[in-house]
């Protein structure tokens, strides 16, 4: 049973993706996986968690379908080995699940079937196949078939006839190749094994910190010192920053865009410094026992305002970054530095938790990464090409219209929308006709398999 | 022409078991408890396998995907998979072919 399944997902697989782009297939792929997944491994679907993940991975794959950007498949690659890995083993970190997802992609079928025996410290293949023996029950035979065909040819002109009118170019061999390649595939994910002792390891270590046996009462005391003036010192400097930085936010009338990207990329630059040497030395002061010394009382509040005020930092480039996006519009690079003010945010909000709750540094390892996981997903499920050209036409003082062109195919017809409404030179009105002809001519000769929404709207 | 093709193959495959034998074999040199090779595949073949498969796919990425570099990094990931079997395959005969001695059944 198990492999009849596979092989209809093999040979569906070939046909979804076989010399084909990625479009309705990737939808399609993603829901076949989850039905292998799930016929294998009912009980784990059984969780909130494995039904939560499950759902990330089929929205990415309907995003695909929506919008076709490097982004979605990105994401959805990620959905996909996180679910697996997700299945593997629920309690672990989200890297982990990574680890377990990807290796159980590569190599799952070799490490079940090779898989170690704890108890008998042997390893079992479920069935010892002689590989030699097939390889010479079909290749001697069909040798000896081919000579004979060739010689009863010779010898018979209504055999050579017979022989001359079998056809076999509908068989392609690339195509069963790549169903091969699926049914390896398939073959791994179908029941997913974990990485040890990585795994285990990951289960074993808790978030919360432990008092060591080194506690030392006026060690500590001289690292308390340390903290408070080090980070009293780093107060300061951050507020008379952030006073200058208001300033500037307030005063400024010069938009020209030189000095506005000069102000957000440094700003950003300043940031990136700023956030990362803040989270290190928070984590090197509180990385032991100071989290349990009695007077730690002004220490972690100075901590918790340097804390807040970076996330201020944060707040004010965004400010100048929103107000670069409405003058000028729209990009990418622009979307990048807010969600990584998204990212900052979340890095110091949870520096602040481990340091309120005394927890340890796998512990900001495991929420930051699951915070990047999350944006991923997030953000692959808006359709950015299409919502910069509607933003930057719709409210930005002014745009690159050059830059919106050259975008991908997903704001072709909002392109061509805005072209009919708006008056634009000559030179762009001609690229915009270009480019949704090309789009136009290519969704046209779109496979079922690579269909895209924007097909149903032809 | 045909010939040298089949030779330039033979040699690119004959090259590529080498290199793959010679990368699993240094991590079983390097592992001071390569003894225990159950112990080293558990730890150090997930690695190894994400790793070939990241720089074959990164190779295949550069080369746009051809056939030919498809069929090799294909061959190259068998080859590997068979090697790590072997290892395996042969422990595993190691510690079967042992003299078992006779139940000492005068013995207290």
């Amino acid at each position: 049973m198990k492999n009849v399944i596979l092989f209809i997902a093999a040979v569906l697989f070939s046909t979804l993706f076989y010399e084909k782009s990625i479009g309705l297939n990737l939808c399609i792929f993603s829901v076949l996986t989850v039905i292998i997944l799930f016929i294998n491994n009912k009980n784990d679907f059984k969780t909130k968690d494995a039904i939560f993940y499950t759902a990330l991975y089929l929205g990415t794959g309907i995003a695909v379908f929506f919008h076709d950007s490097s982004l979605t498949i990105m994401a959805n690659l990620v959905a996909f080995f996180t679910l697996i890995g997700r299945l593997s083993q629920n309690k672990t970190s989200i890297y982990v699940n990574w680890l377990n997802g990807l290796y159980t992609t590569i190599a799952g079928w070799f490490h079940r079937n090779f898989a170690i025996n704890e108890t008998t410290q042997s390893v079992e293949p479920k069935t010892d196949i002689d590989y030699l023996h097939i390889a010479k029950i079909i290749i001697i035979p069909s040798i000896i078939v081919i000579i004979f065909i060739g010689l009863y040819q010779n010898g018979n002109p209504l055999f050579s006839e017979l022989i001359n009118k079998i056809d076999f170019s509908f068989f392609n061999i690339q195509w069963v190749l790549f169903a091969g390649l699926g049914y390896y595939l398939f073959s791994n994910i179908y029941q997913p094994v974990i990485v040890e002792p990585a795994t285990s390891e990951d289960i074993a270590l808790g978030n919360s910190l432990l008092k060591t046996s080194k506690f030392s009462i006026p060690k500590l005391k001289k690292e308390n010192q340390l903290g408070i003036i080090l980070i009293a010192m780093l107060n300061v400097l951050i507020v008379i920053f952030l006073i200058t930085e208001i300033t500037f936010i307030l005063t400024n009338l010069d938009i020209r865009a030189s000095v506005l990207s000069t102000q957000v990329h440094n700003g950003i630059n300043a940031l990136i410094a700023s956030i990362v040497i803040a989270i290190i030395i928070l984590l090197y002061i509180f990385r032991g026992d100071l989290n349990f010394y009695k007077d730690n009382a002004i220490v972690k509040h100075l901590a918790f305002t340097w804390i807040l005020l970076n996330i201020l930092l944060v707040i004010s480039i965004a400010i100048k970054n929103g107000q670069y996006i409405y003058y000028f519009g729209l990009t990418y690079k622009r979307i990048g530095v807010l969600i990584y003010l998204i990212l900052a945010i979340t890095g110091l909000i949870t520096t602040l938790n481990k340091i309120n709750t005394i927890k340890n540094i796998r512990y900001l390892m495991r929420c930051n990464t699951k915070a990047v996981f999350f944006v991923l997903i997030l953000t692959s499920l808006v359709n950015w090409d299409y919502q910069i050209t509607h933003y930057n036409f719709n409210y930005a003082k002014s745009m690159d219209v050059p830059y919106l062109i050259e975008l991908s195919d997903n704001n072709t017809l909002l392109l061509k929308d805005q072209l009919d409404k708006n008056e634009l030179n000559e030179e762009h009105a001609s690229r915009i006709e270009n480019k949704y002809y090309h789009y136009m001519l290519e969704l046209e000769n779109n496979s079922w398999q690579e269909w895209q929404y924007d097909n149903f709207k032809l | 022409m045909e010939t040298f093709v089949f030779i330039v193959l033979l040699i690119t495959v004959s090259l590529t078991f080498v290199f793959v034998r010679l990368s699993i074999s240094l991590i079983f040199w390097l592992v001071t408890d390569s003894k225990d090779k159950y112990a080293v595949f558990k730890k150090f073949f997930p690695y190894y396998i994400i790793i070939l498969t990241a720089l074959s796919i990164y190779t295949l990425k550069l080369l746009d995907f051809s056939y030919a570099a498809t069929y090799y990094f294909g061959i190259v990931h068998v080859i590997a998979l068979f090697i790590w079997r072997g290892e395996l395959k042969s422990y595993k005969k190691k510690i079967t072919d042992f003299a078992v001695e006779p139940n000492q059944t005068h013995l207290p």
